[in-house]
């Protein structure tokens, strides 16, 4: 076995870009809008990112915030089976306080660039979970414990080894398009990027184990 | 004791290291690859101050915007034609390998891993600037071996 970790790059990123991309209308906007409509806004040197559902009032919502995470696994050996994955992140801080309780689903993004974000990258996030969801609840928001999304089958097989592997993160409700009920409330946490400024090294990581393929080989004599 | 580093090399452009782990009774676990690529020793984190405030090239603050929204936040934002100022060491620090090595150990308790598991480690495919890197990061952790928790 070998345990490769992978970073996204920092910016200006040369082959792999992690940030935020998200819609932010004024004034706010029904579940449908703000789900399904063009981003407004992105951002790929901030320290932190919000994946985020802000509701303003019934039926109206004035964020919803997605993370977008690219990793260069091109250097993984050629044929080793992915044995395990985790994709881990710091998170600063959280909210919790939309119906139903909020839950974070890891899933793939295909961004237009793999070295930089923009708005329209909103609607590149996939909604097939690549992990089990991981509820806001259990994450620990102290800028310095990881939180694990431990990859399923699915996620596994998305992992490139002559390429870029991209990822995601969005809120469950988002991914799911499953509308908050309640009249308000803001279900949020606040990731380090790449660009992180805490203290140490807290930019998230995907941590691949892998196995080589044995190749038997006969000897005739 | 669960582990301990015994090896820091370089293997094709990225810095390995070795860990024995060790089951709760001091008996041999298992032995682990653990792999980071030579790039790393080329990324430096942004400097700040003791303020924690982003710096400039040129040793100043740099300027922040306030993005609104419901939750209002203060981003450092980069004028044209500057750069970051860069702290001179890899942003990669002890705890980031110690920290990966503590969690797969923990992971492996909790999922179960078979007895003296061992692999060869195999050929990477670096790009040229983990070669250019690797170097960098063997210098600095290249003390961890001997290191245990």
């Amino acid at each position: 076995m070998t345990v490769s970790t992978f970073f996204p790059d920092a910016s200006p990123e040369t082959t792999s870009v992690d940030g935020r991309v998200e819609r932010s209308p004024t004034p706010a906007e029904s579940w449908a809008s703000i789900r399904d409509g063009v981003g407004n806004g992105a951002g790929d040197a901030d320290t932190r990112t919000l994946i985020r559902i802000a509701k303003a009032g019934a039926g109206s919502y004035d964020t919803l915030a997605r993370y977008i995470a690219l990793f260069d696994t091109s250097s993984l050996p050629d044929n080793d089976t992915i044995d395990a994955v985790t994709f881990e992140g710091v998170v600063i801080d959280k909210s919790d306080t939309l119906t139903p309780a909020g839950q974070i689903a890891l899933v793939t993004s295909t961004p237009a660039s793999n070295t930089a974000l923009v708005t329209g990258d909103y609607a590149q996030l996939g909604t097939v979970d690549q992990a089990a969801d991981v509820t806001i609840a259990s994450i620990t928001a102290d800028s310095a414990t990881y939180n694990v999304w431990t990859l399923n089958a699915t996620g596994r097989g998305n992992i490139s080894n002559t390429g870029i592997t991209k990822f995601g993160l969005r809120q469950i409700a988002d991914a799911d398009n499953v509308e908050p009920t309640g009249t308000s409330g803001d279900n949020y946490i606040r990731l380090a990027n790449a660009d992180e400024d805490l203290a140490g090294d807290k930019r998230p990581k995907l941590v691949v184990t892998h196995t080589s393929t044995f190749t038997p080989r006969v000897i005739v004599f | 004791m669960d582990f301990k580093i015994t090896e820091v090399y370089i293997s094709s452009g990225h810095l390995v290291v070795t860990a024995e782990h060790y089951n709760a009774n001091g008996s041999l676990w298992f032995v682990e690859h653990y792999t980071w690529q030579g790039r790393e020793g080329l990324k430096q984190k942004r400097a700040t101050n003791a303020l924690g405030q982003l710096l400039l090239d040129d040793g100043t603050v740099a300027p922040v915007a306030v993005r609104r929204g419901p939750l209002d936040e203060l981003v450092a934002f980069l004028p044209p034609g500057r750069n970051w100022l860069r702290q001179p060491a890899p942003h990669l620090v002890d705890d980031s390998i110690l920290g990966t090595i503590r969690s797969i150990h923990k992971q492996r308790l909790a999922t179960g891993w078979p007895q003296g598991k061992v692999d060869t480690l195999r050929t990477f495919k670096p790009a040229p600037t983990d070669h250019a890197g690797v170097a960098v990061l063997l210098a600095k952790f290249r003390l961890l071996v001997g290191r245990t928790e």
